[in-house]
C-alpha cells in the first residue's frame, strides 16, 4: 500500500514536470528547475518525511534499474562507429585525454584527504576513484542549454564540446563496472579476496553480458513496423536487463551501455528504439532523481563540507584539463584556459553513477562521497549554466 | 526461425539468472525485475509464433507465463510472482479503461435490443443451465456423493453463478490482436462487459441467499443493498472522473500514457485506501470496485469528451504491454498442481458450462431475432475466464467454510481450462463472423 502510494507521488511528480517548458523563476533557479534538481530534494524530502520508507525504496529498486538501463542505453546509442569515423582524430583524443585527466587529477587531490579522514584501504581507493570518476562526466543537457540560450557563439567550438561531453560519459561508466568487480566480484573469484586485477576479469564478462543482450534486442526489434511493439521490446529490454544485470551483480548501466553500442552499430542511428528513449527521456530520468534522493543517506558531515570543494575544484581539473589536451593534440594553444567552464556542467550520468552505487554499497565512506556527487550535482544545476555559457563566450584563440 | 532462436536466447539467459545465487541484497529485487522484463520479451515471441500458425497472441502469453512460471520449469519463481501481483492489479484498472473505451455509445444505442436479449438468454440459461447440469451429475462426483440437497443446491447455484462470469480482458486483447470490428464484435463487447458487472450482483445474490438456506437465518437485505451502492457508487464515481481525466488529457501536451498509468494506479489504491479507512474507522463495509470505476471513465473519455480519438490512441500503444504482462502473469500464477489433481472432474465442469453457453447464446440471438449466422457463432466468444471468475473462486472459499475449499479448487481448474481454449474459440468466432481485420481485407 505504501509502495503504490509512494509510486503515485513519485508518478505525478515526474508528469508534472514532464511536459514544463518555461518557469516564472530567474535565470538562475530556471536552470535549476530545467535540469530537475528540485527533484532531488523532493525524494530526499519523501523519505525524510518517512513518506517513502526503506522498504518502499527497496520496493521501487525496479524503477531505479530500469532508469539506470535507460541512461546506460542511451549514452550507448550515441557511439556509432561508421560516425565516429566522420570526427576528426585529434577531437577523439581530446575528448578521452581531458575526462582521464580529470579523473586521475580529482582522485589523487581527494584520496589524501579520504585517508586522513576515513584511513587508508581500497574502499578509500574506490571512493577517490568515484569522485575521479564523476568529476571527469559533463553534463549534455546543460552544454545545451547554454547553446540554446547564445544562440550565436562564432568562436565556440560547440562540436568539440558536444563530443567531449559525450565522450567523457565512458569514464564513469567503466570505473563503475570496475568497482562493481571489486566489490561484488569476491563471491565469484577462487579466493575470495578483492583486487583491481580481478576486477578487470569481471569487467570482461559484464561486456560479454551486454554484447549478447546486445544481440538479442537486435533480434528482437527487428523487423517489427508498429510503435507499440517497439515500445514492448523496448521496455521489456531494459526491464531484462538491468535485472539480469543486478541478479549477476553486474551494474545495469554498463551493461545496457554496452548493448545500446551493439545496438546502434549493428541497426544504425535510426533506429525506432532511439526515438522511443529519446521521448521518455525526461520522467525516467525525473523519477531516477527522485529514487536517487529518496535514497540518499548522508554518510559523514565531512560529505557537506567537502561538497564546495569537490564543486569548484572538478570545475578549476576541467578547465585546465581541456586547455591541456587542446595543447597537446591540436599542436598549438589553440583553446582558451577558460573554454573547458564549456563542459562544467555535472548530470544524467554522474546521478547514473550514485544510483548504481547507492544499489549495491550503503558505508559510511560511500554515502559520504555519495553525497559530495549529489550536492555537486546540485550547485551545478544553479550555476553551471552561467560558467557553460562563460566557456562558450572564451571559444577558441585568435 | 529467428523467432525461435531468440526465445531460446531469452531462455538461456533467463536459466542462468535463475540458477545464479550470488550473496547480497539486490539478487532479491534483480530477479523479480529480470522475471518481469523476460515475461514481457518472452510471451511476445511466443504470442508472434503462434500468431503464424493462427492461433490467438493471447494463448502464447498464457502458455508462455505457464512453462516458465513456477510449476513447469520454474525459471519465474512463485516469489517473484507474488511481488508482480502488483502490476497485475495496475494492469486490470487499465484493461478496465480500455473496456470502457471500447464501447462506442452510439453502436450499443443502435444494437441496444440484441445486447439487451443476448444477455438475457446467456444469463438465464447459463446460470439455470449449469446449475442443474451440475446437479444431475452430482451423483457421479465423489466430493458431492455425501452431500444433503440443501448443500448441493447452494453448491451448484455457487457454481452456475462463477459461470455466468467471463473475461473482458482477454475479449479486448482479441478484438485489438485481429482488429475485429462489426456489429457482431460491437454486440459481442457490450454483452461481455455488462455481464462482468451482472455476473458478480448474480454471485452475490446467490452467496446471500444460500448462507440463509444453510444457516436457517433469513436473508439479510443489506447485503444486497449495500452491493447496489457500491456498484451505483463506483459507476457515478467513474463518470466523474471520466469528465476530470478528459480535461487532464486536454491540458497536458504529452505524457499521456503516463497519465493513463497515473490515473489507474491513483483509482487502485484510492478505492482500497477509501475501504480500509471506511472499515477501521467507521466499521462499515463499503468497498469501491476499481475495475467499474474505469470502465465507466473510459467510456465516458470515448463517448462525452473531445479526447475520445487521443483517449484511444494512447490505450492502443500501451495496451500490447499490458496485455502481454497481464496475461503472462496469469499464465504464471496457473495453479498446475490443482488442475493435475482435479483435471477430469474439471473438464466435466467445462463440457457442462460450454453447453450452456451454447444453448444461452442461442436463445438470446434467436430473442433478438439476430441473423442465422450469429446464433451459431455467438456462444464461441463467451467460454474465457479469468480475473472476476478467480475472484468469485476465492470468495466461495471464505464464505462457505465447509466445502468452499473443494469448489474453490475445482472452479480455478476449470477457470483454467477456459482460460487456454477460450481465446482460440473467440479469434475463430471472429473469423467465421468476417469481422477480422484481415478477412476484411481479403474480402475487400
Amino acid at each position: 500500500m505504501k509502495t503504490l502510494l509512494a509510486l503515485i507521488v513519485l508518478l505525478l511528480l515526474a508528469l508534472a514536470a514532464g511536459p514544463r517548458t518555461h518557469s516564472r523563476f530567474g535565470r538562475l533557479s530556471q536552470s535549476f528547475f530545467f535540469l530537475g534538481g528540485e527533484f532531488l530534494l523532493i525524494g530526499w524530502a519523501l523519505r525524510s518525511l518517512g513518506i517513502l520508507g526503506d522498504a518502499s525504496w527497496e520496493a521501487l529498486r525496479p524503477l531505479l534499474t530500469l532508469g539506470l538501463s535507460w541512461i546506460g542505453l542511451l549514452l550507448g546509442l550515441q557511439f556509432e562507429f561508421r560516425h565516429l569515423k566522420k570526427i576528426p582524430l585529434s577531437f577523439h583524443m581530446v575528448g578521452l585525454f581531458q575526462g582521464i585527466l580529470v579523473l586521475v587529477a580529482v582522485s589523487l587531490a581527494f584520496y589524501p584527504l579520504l585517508i586522513r579522514l576515513f584511513g587508508d584501504g581500497m574502499e578509500t581507493q574506490a571512493a577517490a576513484l568515484l569522485l575521479g570518476a564523476a568529476a571527469a562526466t559533463s553534463s549534455q543537457d546543460i552544454l545545451a542549454l547554454a547553446i540554446h540560450r547564445r544562440r550565436k557563439h562564432p568562436h565556440a567550438p560547440v562540436h568539440l564540446y558536444r563530443y567531449a561531453a559525450a565522450l567523457d560519459s565512458v569514464i564513469p561508466v567503466m570505473v563503475l563496472v570496475l568497482l562493481f568487480g571489486v566489490n561484488r566480484g569476491r563471491s565469484i573469484f577462487s579466493d575470495g579476496s578483492p583486487s583491481w586485477i580481478k576486477a578487470l576479469g569481471w569487467t570482461g564478462y559484464a561486456t560479454g553480458l551486454g554484447i549478447v543482450l546486445g544481440l538479442l534486442f537486435v533480434f528482437l526489434s527487428f523487423r517489427l513496423r508498429e510503435r507499440a511493439h517497439h515500445l514492448l521490446i523496448t521496455v521489456g529490454f531494459l526491464v531484462f536487463s538491468g535485472g539480469l544485470a543486478m541478479a549477476l551483480d553486474f551494474p545495469p548501466l554498463y551493461v545496457s551501455f554496452i548493448s545500446g553500442i551493439v545496438l546502434v552499430n549493428i541497426t544504425g542511428h535510426h533506429n525506432r528504439t532511439w526515438e522511443i528513449a529519446v521521448a521518455s527521456e525526461r520522467p525516467f530520468y525525473f523519477i531516477l532523481l527522485l529514487l536517487v534522493g529518496a535514497g540518499w543517506h548522508m554518510g559523514s558531515y565531512w560529505g557537506l563540507i567537502l561538497a564546495p570543494l569537490f564543486f569548484l575544484g572538478r570545475i578549476l581539473a576541467k578547465s585546465l584539463a581541456l586547455s591541456i589536451s587542446g595543447r597537446i593534440f591540436f599542436g598549438k594553444q589553440l583553446l582558451d584556459w577558460r573554454s573547458g567552464l564549456a563542459l562544467s556542467g555535472q548530470g544524467a550520468t554522474a546521478v547514473a553513477l550514485v544510483a548504481s552505487v547507492q544499489l549495491v554499497e550503503r558505508g559510511t565512506l560511500a554515502n559520504t562521497s555519495l553525497s559530495m556527487i549529489l550536492v555537486a550535482v546540485l550547485l551545478s544545476g544553479l550555476f553551471a549554466p552561467s560558467l557553460t555559457s562563460e566557456g562558450l563566450s572564451r571559444g577558441v584563440r585568435r | 526461425m529467428r523467432r525461435l532462436l531468440t526465445l531460446i536466447g531469452l531462455a538461456a539467459l533467463a536459466y542462468v539468472a535463475s540458477k545464479a545465487y550470488l550473496p547480497g541484497f539486490s539478487n532479491i529485487t534483480g530477479h523479480a525485475t529480470w522475471s518481469l522484463g523476460f515475461l514481457l520479451l518472452a510471451a511476445f515471441t511466443v504470442g508472434e509464433l503462434l500468431a503464424l500458425i493462427r492461433l490467438p497472441r493471447i494463448t502464447g502469453y498464457l502458455l508462455t507465463g505457464l512453462a516458465f512460471g513456477p510449476y513447469l520449469l520454474g525459471f519465474v519463481n512463485e516469489a517473484s510472482v507474488q511481488s508482480l501481483s502488483v502490476i497485475d492489479s495496475l494492469a486490470l484498472t487499465f484493461i478496465a479503461l480500455s473496456a470502457g473505451g471500447e464501447l462506442p455509445w452510439k453502436d450499443i444505442r443502435d444494437n441496444k435490443k440484441t445486447i439487451g436479449w443476448a444477455i438475457v438468454g446467456l444469463m438465464s440459461v447459463v446460470f439455470l443451465g449449469s446449475t442443474l447440469l451440475f446437479l444431475g451429475f452430482s451423483k457421479v462426483f465423489a466430493f458431492t456423493r455425501d452431500l444433503d440437497l440443501r448443500s448441493l443446491l447452494v453448491m451448484a447455484a455457487v457454481l452456475g453463478a462463477i459461470a455466468t462470469a467471463r473475461s473482458p480482458a482477454s475479449a479486448i486483447a482479441i478484438i485489438k490482436e485481429t482488429r475485429a470490428h462489426g456489429i457482431f464484435t460491437e454486440i459481442v463487447l457490450g454483452v461481455t462487459v455488462a455481464m462482468d458487472i451482472l455476473a458478480i450482483v448474480l454471485f452475490a445474490l446467490v452467496v446471500s441467499v444460500g448462507q440463509a438456506v444453510l444457516t436457517n437465518t433469513g436473508m439479510d437485505p443489506g447485503f444486497i443493498i449495500g452491493l447496489s451502492l457500491e456498484i451505483f457508487s463506483s459507476l457515478a464515481l467513474g463518470t466523474a472522473l471520466g469528465f476530470l481525466l478528459a480535461a487532464w488529457l486536454k491540458r497536458v501536451d504529452g505524457y499521456h500514457l503516463i497519465t493513463i498509468f497515473v490515473f489507474a494506479v491513483l483509482v487502485t489504491e484510492a478505492s482500497h485506501f477509501l475501504s480500509d479507512q471506511l472499515e477501521s474507522w467507521y466499521q462499515v463495509k463499503f468497498h469501491l470496485e476499481p475495475m467499474l470505476i474505469c470502465i465507466a471513465t473510459g467510456f465516458v473519455v470515448r463517448n462525452f469528451s473531445s479526447q475520445g480519438a487521443r483517449f484511444m490512441r494512447v490505450i492502443e500503444d500501451g495496451g500490447l504491454m499490458v496485455y502481454t504482462l497481464f496475461f503472462a502473469l496469469a499464465g504464471a500464477a496457473l495453479d498446475l498442481d490443482i488442475l493435475r489433481s482435479t483435471w477430469a472432474l474439471a473438464l466435466v465442469l467445462v463440457l457442462i458450462r460450454g453447453v450452456a453457453i451454447q444453448v444461452g447464446a442461442w436463445t438470446g440471438m434467436r430473442l433478438a431475432k439476430a441473423p442465422d449466422q450469429y446464433r451459431k457463432i455467438f456462444g464461441l466468444t463467451f467460454i474465457t475466464q479469468a480475473g472476476v471468475s478467480l475472484g468469485l473462486a476465492k470468495a466461495v472459499e471464505i464464505r462457505f467454510p465447509d466445502w468452499g475449499p473443494a469448489v474453490a479448487t475445482l472452479a480455478v481448474a476449470t477457470i483454467s481450462i477456459n482460460q487456454i481454449i477460450g481465446p482460440v474459440l473467440f479469434k475463430h468466432a471472429l473469423w467465421l463472423a468476417r469481422e477480422t481485420g484481415d478477412r476484411r481485407k481479403a474480402e475487400g
